[in-house]
């Protein structure tokens, strides 16, 4: 029977729409679930995505190793619940899984203002334990990463070198492309078979209109789409659920995930000068997302069609972001600025090759 | 009535009060400080480059300039005279208005043009919505209401602004749109989901596969700010006002966020039509539906700026249109939900076949005809603007309708 009611915080309880026996607790997408339901609902988003990049929990294949960065973000967090549920429950029927976790959490608190304390990663082994790996975004060096093109040298001081960027945007954007790219190399060197990420549906959407806002849209198709980058294969199995559903099944679930999940409220930077623009597309999709969830997800459907560039073509590759440059003149460039220090293609200081987005990102105005 | 010393008002004095040699203006997309001189020399030296590098012009052609009276069409005309005569492009300049017929918004703004006809010495034709459709925009409205008034409007222009050309004998109309509105439109169609708009919007030149009328956008880089500021300090005569009757939702919400953009990082608008102009490239090219023939050039049918492109939203949103569209992904999730997907085990998940598997199954290539009505062309066998008529002409005694009349002139061309 189809749902009418939509008033479940009203006196009068309304069943649960998919198992009609439970009292419902909370609306997803027009439909009245209770407790169970949901959860259901959540895992059964991840796994499908999951079984669609080929990775089953059965089947006699050589178990797969796979790279799941934690951020202690409340999509991170919620992925590791939901796959260790999975694991645990093969384990005790005594069945065969296809896979095994690898976490990795990337400490960056020497350039973000964030707080990790020792007891939540504490907890996090002991609720999770499976394999775990720290590392800091200073040993960027150590994984064969280096950013010449915007220290001048080859290894420098991290924070030196984000604290010399322009803007607040600069640094928010080069500390994410910095992470991103040791990731992926962390991956390659331990010969993982695949990177999970944990972007929500709303993650997802920001990042598409803030790649675009920063001028590299080229890239869009690599950071929001599965399929393999740099050589290394990146899933996005949490593609299908919004950040604000997460957050519910961050407290609905037994034991509920909280104390794992930093708490990150969207803040609203008092100086201007310290907004960024992924930032602001933070903001900008928490509201879309509470009026408009179809549209959220319908951003990531389209930036899903998009089909990557090859690197390899006749393209080169970004010395900062690794993504594909389009080489050329552009009409937007205006040759006959008088002090123009960045043209397409060879802005930076030592010759070597940037994407227009990075051009950006990396030299002062 | 309003009276015509209003409208004067509207003129702005030329800056005098500067010193000729004081930086005025920082530039958005390099911080540049520039003086007024400089500003306006080299504003108008990057149009002229925009357009050297596209090679928009041939000498001797006759290109009509879609005038609104705002500030875009007349900075556009203004240094399109300049640059012309600068740079001896030898070109034929008309100014092309459109007549949507609504009270207090185009009667003004057209009396904008009439005057910017004889500052610029340039001969002036207005097309007229009440003599090629037999409906003024007020009388649209009255019928059909303030919301979703734009989609008529737009095809309506679109058509409009094609047969003018057409009256002239003109093959090449330049429209005023800038850099926010292209960034706006990027934004957009991120929004929507319209992929093929997306391959579109952002190309400089738009020609049409069965009508010889190209239309540019010779301001597709220049900031509105600038253009603000051109129009200031160069004392033009515009006029300052936004259409009255409801603007788009989606429009509405990608302009105020790339105003907030533009806060953050004031490059941002050109980074924003960058990477529109890469995404393009990045469309597959059965969804672009259109073939890619030269440089930034595409050929499509004939609606580049979309239904509703006038542009003037300015963030104020009703809302309704995303909400509609909001209420029509919901359905479509639904019954995609209650779908089974069968797949064949381990077969097909490569990358490749997933992004076709990804693709609606039906994308059938348009064929571009000729409208059975007015001859205009379109995909289907009667044109949009036809369509559109033929709504509204229902609840109109028949001897209003003057489409007919119209039509003969423009079949006989």
């Amino acid at each position: 029977m189809p749902h009418t009611t939509k008033n479940h915080n009203t006196d009068q309880q309304v069943p649960c729409a998919r198992c009609q026996s439970s009292d419902a607790v909370l609306v997803v997408r027009t439909e009245n679930l209770c407790r169970e339901c949901f959860v259901k609902y959540v895992a059964t988003k991840i796994l499908k995505r999951l079984e669609k990049n080929q990775i089953r929990g059965g089947f006699k294949e050589s178990q797969k190793t796979l790279l799941l960065p934690v951020s202690f973000g409340v999509s991170s967090i919620s992925l590791l619940h939901v796959l260790d549920q999975q694991l645990q429950n093969r384990a005790q029927q005594g069945r065969y899984a296809g896979y095994n976790l690898h976490l990795l959490f990337v400490e960056q608190s020497t350039v973000l203002e964030q707080v990790i304390l020792e007891s939540s990663i504490d907890l996090l082994k002991q609720r999770y334990p499976h394999t775990f790996t720290a590392i800091s975004l200073e040993d960027y060096s150590s994984y064969g990463i280096e950013f010449e093109a915007l220290s001048g040298s080859k290894e420098e001081n991290f924070q030196d070198m984000v604290s010399s960027l322009p803007s607040a945007t600069s640094r928010a954007d080069f500390i994410e492309i910095a992470r991103r790219r040791l990731i992926l190399e962390f991956a390659k060197k331990r010969r993982c078979d695949g990177i999970l990420f944990g972007d929500s549906t709303t993650r997802l959407a920001e990042k598409t209109l803030s790649e675009t806002a920063k001028g590299r849209g080229v890239a869009v198709p690599w950071l929001t789409a599965d399929g393999s980058s740099d050589g290394i294969s990146c899933i996005y199995p949490m593609r299908d659920l919004l950040r604000k559903e997460l957050t519910a099944y961050a407290s609905i679930t037994t034991p509920p995930l909280t104390p794992l999940v930093l708490e990150t409220a969207t803040q609203i930077p008092t100086s201007s000068k310290d907004t960024t623009i992924d930032g602001l597309m933070s903001q900008y999709f928490e509201s879309v997302e509470e009026g408009h969830p179809s549209i959220v997800a319908n951003v990531v459907r389209t930036s899903g069609r998009l089909v990557a560039p090859s690197v390899s073509e006749d393209n080169q590759s970004c010395s900062i972001c690794g993504y594909p440059v389009f080489t050329g003149s552009w009409g937007g460039d205006q040759q006959s600025v008088i002090s123009s220090q960045s043209t397409e293609g060879n802005g930076s200081r030592t010759g070597k090759v940037l994407c227009y987005g990075c051009t950006k990102t990396a030299l002062k105005p | 009535m309003r009276s015509s010393k209003t409208r004067q008002a509207w003129r702005r004095p030329p800056v005098s009060f500067v010193r000729p040699h004081e930086p005025l203006i920082v530039r958005s997309k390099n911080h540049q400080k520039l003086c007024r001189t400089c500003f306006i020399n080299i504003f108008e030296t990057e149009i002229h480059n925009t357009i050297t590098a596209n090679s928009l012009f041939f000498p001797g052609e006759r290109v009509a300039i879609g005038a609104s009276g705002g500030k875009d069409s007349t900075v556009l005309a203004s240094v399109l005279k300049t640059i012309n005569e600068r740079y001896h492009y030898g070109l034929n300049l008309i100014l092309l208005s459109i007549d949507e017929g609504i009270k207090g918004y185009r009667d003004d703004s057209l009396e904008a043009v009439k005057r910017n006809a004889v500052q610029y010495d340039m001969p002036l034709e207005i097309v007229g919505y009440d003599k090629l459709y037999g409906w003024t925009m007020d009388q649209v409205v009255e019928q059909i209401g303030k919301k979703g008034n734009c989609t008529y409007c737009g095809v309506f222009r679109r058509q409009a602004l094609d047969r003018g050309a057409a009256r002239l004998g003109i093959k090449h109309v330049i429209t005023g749109h800038n850099a926010d509105d292209t960034a706006e439109t990027v934004m957009m169609n991120l929004l929507r989901g319209d992929l093929p708009r997306l391959a579109r919007a952002t190309s400089i030149v738009t020609a049409s596969a069965a009508s010889d009328i190209k239309r540019s956008k010779p301001l597709k880089y220049a900031y509105e700010k600038e253009i603000v500021y051109y129009a200031l300090h160069k004392g033009l005569d515009y006029f300052t006002t936004e259409c009255i009757y409801s603007p788009e939702a989606f429009r509405g919400s990608a302009r105020t966020l790339i105003k907030n953009l533009e806060k953050v990082r004031p490059s941002a608008i050109l980074d924003v039509v960058r990477s529109g102009e890469d995404m393009a490239r990045l469309v597959p090219e059965e969804v672009s539906g259109a073939f890619k023939s030269g440089k930034d050039i595409l050929v499509v049918e004939g609606e580049a700026e979309g239904a509703g492109g006038c542009g003037s939203a300015n963030g104020r949103t009703s809302g309704g249109e995303m909400a509609d569209m909001e209420k029509q992904l919901l359905e479509n999730e639904k019954v995609q939900e209650n779908e089974t997907e069968i797949t064949l085990k381990g077969q097909k998940h490569d990358r490749n076949c997933k992004n076709l598997n990804h693709m609606p199954r039906k994308l059938p290539k348009q064929q571009m005809g000729k409208c059975a009505r007015c001859g205009y062309l379109s995909s289907q066998d009667i044109c949009k603007a036809c369509l559109l008529l033929e709504g509204l002409n229902k609840n109109r005694p028949k001897t209003q309708i003057q489409v007919s009349v119209e039509r003969k002139t423009v079949v006989q061309r």
